[in-house]
């Protein structure tokens, strides 16, 4: 099992500094630069490429960011906050945006486990027929949709949660984005646990434990969700990292001082330096959760870690 | 023991995501007495450093808290603030000197604002160290040796300003720059103190405790993305005239959002985009109103293929720009009548320069299509592609589309293909000249036609418009004989727009920007500027 995560969190490693090198290389060929307002002129420009290191051949520029970066230092932002450290601005950021990804995963999971369950056991009835409606809208409805729809009625026509996100007030203005981020999930988790569930709750050995007199709610809990639960844990990661990428637009709606948000402004203002720690924060994130997913995996299913070598 | 295993890596994990969430910054407190207006701003704050900040939003923020020699009154008319009063003297070589007297402020720290305050924050601005994306705007007051110390060719120390003593400041111009007074209102001329600024090393102006203030206002909470808010400053050497307790700025990118909050009561001020317009014109909070910027059709001359005076000719001929400004934008936008824009600049006579300068702008199918025909002949061709780069703004994308399709319909075998791109890289693109048609805009710096007519200058734009005698008739009213004559220099100011718009058509004016905005009903007094910075200084609440 050891040498099996070691070798995982290499792989991770090197796959981000190859991640970081294409960014480096895909912002040096995007057009425009962070400097280049109408009022600049040539010789200003030529100022503040200087000031900024700007200027400097690409490999000098991408090594001086990785060594400067392994110290924490992710440079400063030129156009959003000028000056600021890219670093404080992802660190005030990044929490907020991790703990509404983190509510909506659960409670996404926990109601989308609960239909999907129902539904597989109530298969072919009505309960089962409105869950698959639930599941189609939810994956077909973006989220900004619901975003929207619960800011107006249930942030303004019955003001029952903050419409925009309030630090002082942190719970309950992540109320309504919590839910209108959960929608997706709920959906997914709800659409693979049903089909999971009735194919185990059709095989021989569920049929052997029927046979054996064990309690339904036993039965269901401890024999069918166990083996349905693997196919589910894969989904609940990209999820995971889908809810961070996605919150962009449910950020904007309830203004909500995410890494979201912050990702469209810099890539609109070409703020270069946030941009890359930005999408090597989200790169990070997706393989670090990967990471989690297949050690989860080496848990849940012994056969994996076998077969990737060694326990 | 798998369960335990599995139970112990999701506790790291949940504590991993939990342990860095704690430091959340309290604030947001409502006090339901105070006196607070609640402002939605759509940029989030990008410097509170005047020397550094380039855009309105941080501008509006640094002129709350902090004052300059000058300030603008509700009309735009310059009123003194620091300084209480000024001499002028004219010298025989042109050269002007300002004698300012100021009056007794203090910063927020307790130290008194002092002419060196001035003297050291113009020779930051101006050192090519600081790498201000402003410094420009000392050129163009012509302060004395501003061009050699931006260049880097002599030290700062060589500004034509100086400190007479504490409370006297004096500034030397190599001109009579009529619109000097108006722009030491303008944050970027705002004084800085060198011991304050030198303490804070590179943290200066990061955070509400590393700035000064001596305005109306100190900076109370900063918190970037999310708000920013001043509370009154009752230091201010003219507390007694601020009515309000505060101010609060709320950073929305969603219009629709903030206006829930603002139906809801929870906000005083929000900037409507165009398609809101329609849902709101008739709300008693609703007002309109006309915004410097002037948008206008750039056209590549040095591209060989396009270089046709019939061919802009015909082009400004088939646009309706009223339709533009009534059916397109609807946002209180109005249709160009030259290149310099309304409510920018007053005259010697005291009639705004658009009042006294021709429309050189119309629409007329008819004439249109005859100059089209000779333009086919100019440029050898019977059919004619041509390209039309814009920004991917709802607003761009559709006047765009209205031009392509006024060009298409009118101008048979002409056609446009679209070129839709990001502002900062329409920027680019028309920077290095690589474009046929561009639809961009122009903010005025200063109350002046200068400000517009300087652009198109041979070496200040990138278009390959050169034409001698505009260069010539533009130079001598700013900076030659007839500079000191305010008379025969607005006159001279016309005749260059002539030049460049009935002669050489080189550029198309197409509409000048407006704005509409939602001010709650309860909130009277916010100064709304076409050039310059708005105010809430001002800003009363019943």
């Amino acid at each position: 099992m050891g040498k099996y995560v070691l070798k995982r969190i290499a792989i991770s490693l090197l796959t981000l500094l190859a991640i970081l090198f294409i960014l480096f290389l895909m912002l040096e060929y995007m057009p425009g630069s962070p400097f280049n307002d109408e009022k600049l002129t040539e010789a200003q420009k030529i100022l503040l490429y200087a000031k900024y290191g700007l200027d400097q051949p690409f490999f000098i520029k991408f090594f001086n960011y990785v060594s400067k970066m392994i110290t924490g230092d992710f440079g400063v932002s030129y156009t959003i906050n000028m000056n600021f450290a890219v670093g404080d601005m992802i660190a005030s950021r990044l929490p907020i945006t991790i703990k509404l990804g983190l509510q909506a995963i659960t409670l996404g999971s926990l109601i989308g486990l609960l239909l999907g369950i129902v539904a597989a056991i109530k298969h072919n009835t009505w309960i089962d027929t409105i869950t698959v409606m639930i599941s189609t809208l939810g994956v077909s409805v973006p989220s900004y949709v619901f975003a929207l729809g619960l800011a107006y009625f249930v942030g303004y026509k019955l003001g029952w949660f903050p419409i925009l996100y309030n630090m002082s007030k942190a719970f309950e203005s992540s109320v309504l984005p919590t839910l209108a981020l959960s929608v997706f999930t709920i959906a997914n988790v709800a659409r693979f646990t049903r089909s999971e569930m009735i194919d185990v709750l059709g095989s021989d050995y569920i049929r052997l434990v029927q046979s054996k007199g064990v309690k339904e709610w036993k039965l269901i809990l401890r024999h069918a969700l166990r083996n349905a639960l693997i196919p589910i844990v894969t989904v609940i990661g990209p999820l995971m990292v889908g809810l961070l990428t996605g919150s962009m637009v449910v950020e904007k709606i309830f203004a909500i001082p995410g890494i979201g948000s912050l990702m469209v402004n810099a890539i609109q203002m070409n703020d270069y330096n946030v941009v890359i720690a930005i999408a090597f924060v989200y790169s990070s994130l997706y393989i670090f959760t990967m990471l989690i997913v297949d050690i989860l995996y080496g848990i849940i299913d012994p056969r994996i870690r076998i077969a990737k070598g060694g326990s | 023991m798998k369960n335990l295993r599995l139970l112990v890596i999701m506790a790291l994990v949940l504590a991993l995501f939990t342990g860095c969430s704690s430091n959340a910054p309290s604030g947001d407190e409502v006090d339901e007495t105070a006196k607070v207006v609640n402002i939605a701003t759509d940029i989030d704050l990008s410097s509170m450093d005047h020397h550094i900040a380039t855009d309105g939003t941080s501008f509006i923020a640094i002129n709350s808290c902090i004052v300059g020699l000058t300030e603008l009154d509700a009309s735009g008319v310059v009123q003194p603030e620091l300084a209480e009063s000024w001499d002028v003297a004219y010298n025989d070589d042109g050269s002007t000197v300002y004698t300012f007297h100021l009056a007794d402020a203090k910063w927020s720290n307790g130290e008194m604002v002092t002419a060196d305050d001035f003297v050291f924050a113009w020779r930051r601005l101006a050192d090519p160290a600081t790498a201000s994306q402003y410094n420009f705007i000392i050129e163009t007051i012509t302060l004395k040796n501003a061009s050699a110390v931006v260049a880097g060719e002599l030290p700062p120390e060589e500004l034509g300003v100086r400190a007479l003593d504490a409370k006297t400041l004096e500034v030397t111009l190599d001109l009579p720059v009529n619109f000097f007074l108006g722009l030491m209102a303008f944050p970027t001329f705002f004084p800085l103190n060198q011991e304050f600024f030198e303490a804070q090393g590179d943290q200066y102006a990061l955070s509400p405790a590393n700035l000064l203030y001596n305005g109306p206002f100190v900076m109370e909470e900063w918190v970037s993305g999310n708000s920013f808010s001043f509370v009154k400053n009752p230091d201010y050497f003219k507390a007694e005239d601020i009515m309000i307790d505060g101010l609060n700025f709320r950073f929305i990118n969603d219009t629709q959002s903030a206006m829930l909050e603002f139906e809801s009561g929870n906000l005083d001020y929000v900037r409507l985009t165009g398609e809101l317009v329609g849902a709101y014109k008739d709300d008693p909070s609703f007002v309109e109103r006309l915004q410097g910027y002037l948008w206008y059709l750039s056209v590549n001359v040095a591209d060989e293929s396009i270089d046709s005076v019939n061919l802009r000719k015909a082009i400004s001929l088939v646009i309706d720009r009223d339709s533009i400004a009534a059916n397109i934008l609807k946002d209180g936008s109005i249709a160009a009548d030259g290149i310099v824009p309304k409510q920018l600049a007053v005259g010697p006579d005291g009639k705004d320069y658009r009042e006294s300068a021709p429309t050189f702008v119309s629409t007329d199918v008819e004439q249109a299509k005859a100059l089209w025909e000779a333009a086919k002949v100019d440029l050898g061709v019977d059919t004619l592609e041509i390209e039309l780069l814009f920004e991917d703004t709802e607003a761009s994308k559709a006047v765009a589309e209205f031009i392509q399709s006024e060009i298409e319909t009118n101008l048979e075998g002409l056609t446009v293909a679209l070129k839709s791109q990001p502002k900062k890289s329409r920027l680019e693109l028309m920077r290095n000249g690589d474009y046929q048609l561009g639809l961009t805009r122009w903010g005025p710096d200063y109350a002046d036609p200068q400000t517009y007519l300087d652009l198109f200058l041979s070496f200040n734009n990138n278009a390959g418009y050169d034409n001698p005698v505009y260069d010539q008739t533009v130079l001598e009213a700013t900076t030659g004989v007839t500079a000191r004559d305010a008379e025969a220099r607005w006159e001279m100011l016309k005749e260059a727009e002539r030049i460049l718009l009935e002669n050489d058509c080189a550029v198309i004016p197409i509409y000048q920007n407006g704005g509409a905005l939602m001010v709650s009903t309860r909130v009277q007094g916010i100064e709304l500027h076409s050039v310059g910075i708005d105010s809430f200084k001002r800003v009363t609440l019943d």
